[in-house]
């Protein structure tokens, strides 16, 4: 999958969970939208975004990059890059 | 006499050394009652997937240590997760969960509960069905005003440890079975100073209905919210009743804290 893709797929699902209606760009970071202390049982924005974005990888057998353990700190354009750049 | 503290000792570290291993985050929080709660993960948060499924799994551990005579002292460990079933749409020509429209929101687990020291021992099963919240799409509040999220569950066990009880009418006494509905309503930036550092409230209720004894619980709680640069999350909280096991009626107040990520 190209980058370029896999953002547009991040963007996607930042403006769904978007409650603050910030403008979601390459630059946006994830924890300006996410949160891990929202949810319920351990289902939080944090969790279920990482986990829908990893159900669009292994569609497309992309998944083999770990994510880095502070991805909430890191822009839409680096994680992209990260999790799909790398060999493309 | 010892494990009643060396337990919750041992399981608080155990706690710290997981989430250490597995930076994810480590909450902490004190209550004005002398009692001290350590939520920590027990592994990190797995997933499976299917045409248009995932279920995300994870395992929990709560530990409420009551550090003075009265206060309440309780752990619950849960193994759990939540199936998601949902529309799929195509995004840049790539198959994508379709978080705009409403999912089917289905949570589950197993849970072992336990009050004062292992004394008394909950194993429970619990599964049913949880509409709204974040990413889930469906009903939503208007712009700008929040989230909101509710959830109805079916639990059912054996209270392995313990008294039991006393006045069931139709149920062997050692049977557990409870109706478990929850509210929870959310505004993570009531005021934004920047885009990662912002105030917020969370507020919400659990009840429960005690098939045994046919008896009802509740417990409602707030909390004011500081959401620091980096996703930190400190909180002032209340809450009026301790909630599953203990079902102590007693009001808590305390600040929590996360310490890790």
């Amino acid at each position: 999958m190209h980058p370029e893709t896999l953002k547009q797929v991040m963007k996607f699902h930042l403006r769904n969970f978007n409650l603050q209606q910030l403008a979601v760009t390459d630059d946006t970071v994830h924890n300006a939208i996410l949160s891990n202390n929202d949810g319920m049982g351990g289902a939080s924005s944090q969790q279920i975004y990482r986990s829908l974005i990893h159900w669009t990888l292994l569609q497309k057998d992309c998944d083999s990059v770990q994510w880095p353990v502070d991805w909430m700190s890191w822009s839409v354009d680096l994680l992209a890059e990260k999790l799909v750049g790398y060999g493309h | 006499m010892a494990i009643k503290f060396l337990l919750p000792v041992w399981l608080l570290c155990f706690g710290l050394t997981a989430s250490a291993q597995r930076t994810d985050s480590l909450y902490i929080s004190g209550s004005a009652d002398t009692s001290v709660a350590v939520t920590a993960p027990l592994f990190r948060d797995s997933m499976l997937a299917g045409r248009s499924w995932l279920v995300l799994l994870n395992a929990r551990l709560n530990v409420t240590m009551g550090l003075q005579s009265g206060a309440p002292a309780m752990t619950e460990t849960r193994l759990g997760g939540l199936f998601m079933k949902f529309r799929v749409t195509e995004v840049a020509g790539v198959p994508v969960p379709d978080s705009r429209r409403a999912m089917l929101l289905v949570p589950f687990g197993l849970v072992i509960e336990s009050v004062d020291g292992y004394r008394t021992l909950n194993v429970l099963a619990e599964a049913g069905c949880r509409y709204g919240g974040p990413g889930s799409g469906g009903f939503r509040l208007p712009p700008r005003a929040g989230t909101f999220l509710a959830e109805g569950l079916l639990q059912a066990g054996y209270k392995a440890v313990g008294e039991t009880a006393t006045d069931t009418t139709w149920l062997p006494s050692q049977v557990l079975g409870r109706v478990k509905g929850s509210v929870v309503y959310q505004h993570p930036a009531i005021v934004s100073i920047t885009t990662t550092f912002s105030m917020g409230v969370k507020a919400g209720a659990n009840f429960w209905y005690n098939l045994p004894n046919q008896a009802f619980y509740h417990q409602w709680y707030g909390a004011l919210q500081l959401r620091l640069d980096g996703g930190k999350v400190w909180q002032v909280w209340y809450a009026q009743g301790s909630g599953a096991p203990l079902f102590s009626p007693q009001p808590q107040w305390g600040l929590g804290m996360e310490l890790s990520r």
